[in-house]
């Protein structure tokens, strides 16, 4: 009685824990025993245990899914941050540069006018103020992505100590008990969240813990060991490094959130940031040439319009030359040293359209749609994989529930069916026991 | 060498089955053998039926009989137990979830009120 009832206990417990995320469902194990006296009612019954329902087979491969899965939700989330940066098209930087040219072109209607040199003073330190924006934008996105690197390498690391402290309770609990299927349970789930931060290998030891290793088979966790993941800041930026024991392990990490933050900070927005410095570079570049080419409105050469730092990169640095934003005069409209020429300034308004990006296919504004779609097009690229990534995960998901997950109506259905098929032999109860009356009184 | 004095006839046939299966049953219900629960009900109703007709009792196999029907009522006993216990769980589990193990004419489970305790016996 008491292994029926225990029986029943665990199909409750089933029952109970239907929405318990990773609980895993339990069956009891029950061996008949031999009675020493012959003339007993019987054979015992014994409860050697209970198991946990799991395909190993199936829990593996989302261990190997879900990864990948996670980088490439890392990598969305934090392109899409880049993207609303970036700005809409018209709305940004291909703005101020269209009113740069703009500010160019009216000043070349009226090289003299004081109100026009201003204006495209203004314009000019707009765009690059517009640069210089941008590219604080564009590092503080590759800091976050820095800052959300560590935080995941110090969940890592919390999670690998419960897995090492629940390995140290599996190899105390004793098998085939409901403690060491909890336990079990809980560092699978531990697991789960492991392998949404990186992707780790994971080998079952003997007492039903889990050895973890990450990258080219560094240790994560062995046994009661949880080996901890180290972040060191790194020349020049001081962006951190991922090491293990010692030994930079950055490159080894190519799935879950930390792999997706890695990838966006070492790769996706230093790209951005590389063509966003091309840009500024060459409007530096082409706007300076034709200034310094040109006169200012007291007769002499051109100075530099833009001015960057040259230990410092192009749009993080870029300026308006300070002594011609205080003196406007310093403008250079004219193409030749003549009162009212405007050369200069037709020859700035002209390159609006001027083809001198990605040698001679492009103008200022179609490098920066390029940078813009560019960006676009990573997000949209990742929010797919992310989708067809996290369709697998779902379908493995499911495939792994139907196998350890509780189906309310399976519990149900089956304790119902049991009491129904009792009912059925116990509608004889009393004629069996009339039965046995009558025949003892026959022997009696 | 034996004689036919030293033939043990045996419990009679009707007592041996009905011990038998009532202690199947009683495994079933201890295993949650759905299988064997289901077969112990066509087994009784045929050991049953064979008692519509007239039973003869060998004088040498009363005693024999006996100790069968004392069994087979200790297992009778017990299925009881283990059935209501059985039914009780049930009611309480299904219940602890809001399921009744009843349906309206509509086939609309009906939710009972609530539990009412349980009935454990022995």
């Amino acid at each position: 009685m008491s292994a029926q009832s225990y029986g029943l206990d665990v199909v409750g417990q089933n029952i109970a824990n239907v929405n318990t995320p990773g609980y895993t469902r339990r069956e009891v194990l029950l061996s008949s025993t031999a009675s020493p006296d012959p003339m007993a009612q019987g054979a015992g019954v014994t409860v050697d245990g209970v198991r946990g329902i799991r395909d190993r087979l199936l829990e593996r491969r989302l261990q190997m899914e879900q990864p990948s899965a996670a980088r490439e939700g890392a990598i969305a989330d934090s392109l899409s941050v880049v993207e609303v940066a970036i700005g809409k098209p018209g709305e940004s930087i291909d703005a101020q540069m269209d009113a740069f040219f703009s500010a160019a072109s009216n000043l070349a209607s009226d090289p003299s006018a004081a109100s026009a040199r201003q204006s495209f003073v203004l314009a000019a330190q707009n765009l690059a103020s517009g640069f210089r924006d941008m590219s604080v934008r564009l590092t503080s996105a590759r800091q976050n992505a820095d800052t959300q690197a560590r935080g995941a390498v110090s969940q890592i690391n919390a999670l690998s100590a419960q897995i090492a402290a629940i390995n140290g309770q599996l190899a105390q609990a004793p098998s085939n008990g409901t403690q060491s299927l909890s336990l079990q349970d809980h560092q699978k789930q531990l697991l789960d969240q492991l392998t949404k931060l990186i992707d780790v290998s994971a080998i079952e030891r003997g007492d039903g813990g889990v050895d973890v290793s990450v990258g080219s088979g560094r240790p994560l966790v062995v046994g009661t060991d949880a080996t901890n993941l180290g972040t060191v800041r790194q020349p020049p930026d001081g962006l951190v490094g991922i090491t293990s024991n010692g030994l930079d392990i950055t490159s080894e990490i190519t799935g879950g959130t930390l792999a997706g933050y890695l990838q966006v900070r070492d790769s996706y927005v230093p790209d951005y940031l590389t063509r966003l410095n091309d840009l500024a570079s060459q409007v530096v570049t082409s706007v300076n040439a034709i200034h310094n080419g040109g006169f200012d409105k007291n007769g002499d050469a051109g100075l530099d319009l833009f001015t960057v730092d040259p230990n410092d990169s192009a749009a993080g640095s870029l300026q308006v030359n300070g002594a011609i934003v205080a003196d406007t005069s310093l403008v250079a409209a004219a193409g030749v040293n003549a009162t009212g020429d405007n050369q200069a300034a037709r020859d700035l308004a002209a390159l609006r359209d001027a083809r001198v990006m990605d040698g001679g296919r492009a103008t200022f504004s179609d490098m920066w749609g390029q940078l813009t779609y560019t960006v676009g097009n990573d997000v949209r690229v990742a929010k797919n994989e992310q989708t067809s990534r996290q369709a697998i995960v779902s379908q493995v998901q499911s495939l792994a529930d139907s196998v350890s997950g509780v189906s309310m109506d399976d519990e149900a259905m089956s304790m119902l069916r049991y009491q129904r098929a009792y009912e059925a032999n116990a509608q004889f109860f009393r004629a069996v026991n009339d039965t046995i009356t009558m025949l003892l009184q026959m022997v009696g | 060498m034996s004689t036919s004095a030293d033939i043990d006839p045996g419990p009679h046939p009707v007592a041996a089955e009905l011990r038998t299966t009532l202690e199947r049953l009683a495994r079933a219900l201890t295993h949650v053998d759905l299988d064997t629960l289901l077969a112990c009900e066509s087994e009784m109703a045929s050991t049953l039926a064979a008692t519509d007709r007239p039973i003869a009792v060998d004088p040498a196999a009363r005693a024999a009989t006996a100790r069968e029907l004392l069994a087979a009522r200790a297992a009778l006993v017990r299925c009881s137990r283990l059935g209501a216990t059985l039914a009780d769980l049930t009611r309480i589990s299904l219940a602890a979830r809001g399921i009744g193990q009843t349906y309206d004419r509509r086939g609309d489970s009906r939710h009972h009120a609530g539990v009412h305790g349980l009935e454990a016996k022995g």
